[in-house]
């Protein structure tokens, strides 16, 4: 059997807690170390739903000044982890609705990105590179980018909920508090998700190994 | 969805996640016997599942700390450096203003009898598009907005009298609610759009480009403003956009039209709960910048001659008691060359 667990959280949750605790007691340097750790977190997100890089790039920054302008408000009563996530979900939902309002020129067109040697860096063409599996190989990478692509069509939501429990580790408590739904609604969707993507990944050739 | 259903789909996310009690995941591996293609689905999911957790994303923004910490350290104290807020893939403002006078020459060449249907339909709330705005590039624009101007008789945006602004409609008949008018110093767009968006993220604001009169070419937009009606939601929310904020606290489409028609370029929005926060920001920027200048109720009639000051509007506050924390403000944004002091 396949392990099915995805990439730990790389940062505990009691470091967060005793970074939030140093902030509130007067210790600022514990809020550039508390962004240090979810900037990257913030971006892939962002990054993932968007698929622009710009857009990317201006939201991300949105999010972080809204998590710094807002932290002092913050009533603990929910994970800050759980918090940040709410922000950058809501920020990215509400980027979508308004770009579909507005018929954003990314949405007809291709994702844009950074120029790197020559080629531009969309979400469909990254090489992917954590830990490439000697057996895997070729293969294996032609399977996460048509895995990249089918995320992509993705609604938001699925998208977001396969990305934040799978890419993120966020729990399912937590998704239910950032989603505002109760648990068993969570699973259930998530589940749905899921189905979604075997779906795109069947209708891509890719789907069942 | 049934609650047998929503169970079921619990049962096999667990078994996905392998999160599932013993007999759990033996019920479930016992329907694998009779059900081939159930096994392949959920084998496929726990591959994606690990998959997924492989994607790598590209890497954070090299600029991204710099730009966040140059929001937060130094926020109004200096002009944003060019480029510091991202263009986004839209056209730049200032050329709408500058195509504007040729669009609204095609509006009067070609929709005559467009803007008549719409101006028949609506005729107190359309302004004639063929005026460009007085106020906007105009260096003495401020000087209308002196007490001693108003006092004189114009009360800008009432009254329908051929005032500094063009025709306006009455007073009575405008839209509420229109309390407030921000002007910006007549100066780079850039310059301004990063200070309203700085303004609009620090409060929970929203900034919309307003509608202009080139607008009303388009249809969609034409039945919106006619039939949408000033006390339903817009219907069509966007023309250049929202620029930051909710895009559901926008001014309907007959209030973007009446802003524009004044010469306001951009119209922000806030709540009232969060009216507070957004005048002592505002104070913020008007102490880093001093060229701020917030309009007390530019619409008010009793304005006893003091109504034009310069940022604080507190008294404004107070007219609001009573109403819903989501009352929603609007305050439209004016360029003008700041000769208004206090």
């Amino acid at each position: 059997m396949t392990s099915s667990e995805p990439q730990p959280d790389p940062f505990d949750s009691s470091v967060e807690e005793s970074l939030l605790d140093a902030w509130f007691a007067g210790n600022k340097e514990a809020m550039s170390d508390l962004l240090s750790a979810f900037k990257p977190r913030i971006w892939s997100i962002c990054w993932r739903t968007l698929g622009h890089y710009e857009d990317a790039a201006d939201l991300t920054q949105d999010v972080l000044v809204k998590v710094m302008v807002g932290i002092e408000g913050f009533d603990r009563r929910a994970k800050f982890s759980t918090w940040v996530y709410r922000i950058a979900v809501n920020a990215c939902m509400s980027h979508l609705r308004k770009q579909k309002l507005r018929r954003h020129p990314s949405l007809d067109a291709p994702a844009s990105g950074p120029q790197e040697g020559g080629r531009t860096l969309t979400r469909g063409n990254q090489v992917p590179s954590r830990e490439p599996g000697p057996v895997e190989g070729v293969e294996h990478e032609d399977e996460l980018r048509a895995l990249g692509k089918a995320l992509e069509t993705l609604d938001e939501e699925p998208r977001l909920l396969i990305l934040l429990r799978d890419m993120h580790a966020v729990e399912y408590v937590q998704l239910a508090e950032i989603f505002e739904v109760p648990v068993g609604t969570i699973k259930s969707r998530l589940f749905r998700a899921r189905a979604a993507l075997c779906e795109e990944m069947k209708e891509q050739g890719t789907g069942e190994r | 969805m049934t609650d047998h259903e929503s169970h079921h789909d619990e049962l096999l996310l667990g078994w996905v996640e392998d999160t599932l009690a013993p007999e759990d995941r033996a019920r479930v591996e016992a329907m694998f016997a009779s059900d081939p293609d159930l096994a392949r689905t959920l084998e496929s999911m726990r591959r994606h599942r690990m998959l997924v957790g492989r994607l790598v994303d590209p890497p954070v923004p090299s600029d991204l700390d710099a730009q966040v910490e140059r929001v937060l350290a130094r926020p109004l104290l200096s002009a944003p450096s060019p480029g510091q807020y991202r263009r986004r893939n839209r056209p730049s403002i200032s050329m709408s203003w500058l195509r504007r006078p040729a669009l609204a020459a095609a509006v009067v060449v070609c929709g005559l009898g467009l803007l008549a249907a719409v101006v028949m339909i609506n005729p107190l709330r359309i302004f004639a598009p063929a005026q460009p705005p007085l106020i906007v590039r105009n260096p003495d624009a401020m000087d209308l907005f002196r007490p001693d101007v108003i006092g004189g008789g114009d009360i800008v945006g009432g009254g329908l009298r051929s005032g500094p602004f063009g025709v306006m409609p009455l007073a009575e008949d405008l839209i509420e609610p229109e309390p407030l008018a921000l002007v910006l110093p007549l100066a780079d767009d850039d310059d301004m759009l990063a200070m309203l968006r700085l303004l609009a993220l620090r409060t929970d604001a929203t900034l919309l480009v307003n509608a202009s009169a080139a607008d009303l070419l388009d249809p969609a937009l034409q039945a919106s403003s006619a039939g949408g009606g000033s006390f339903e939601p817009p219907l069509l929310l966007e023309v250049e956009g929202v620029l930051l904020g909710d895009a559901s606290l926008v001014p309907t489409m007959d209030d973007q039209f009446v802003y524009a028609g004044l010469g306001a370029v951009w119209t922000v929005t806030i709540t009232l709960d969060r009216f507070e926060s957004f005048l002592q920001v505002l104070d913020e920027v008007a102490a880093s910048r001093g060229e701020l200048v917030l309009l007390d109720d530019h619409l008010a009639s009793d304005d006893e001659g003091g109504w034009s000051k310069t940022i604080r509007a507190r008294d404004r506050w107070r007219t609001w008691k009573g109403a819903t924390g989501d009352t929603m403000i609007e305050i439209p944004v004016f360029l003008a060359e700041p000769t208004e002091a206090d």
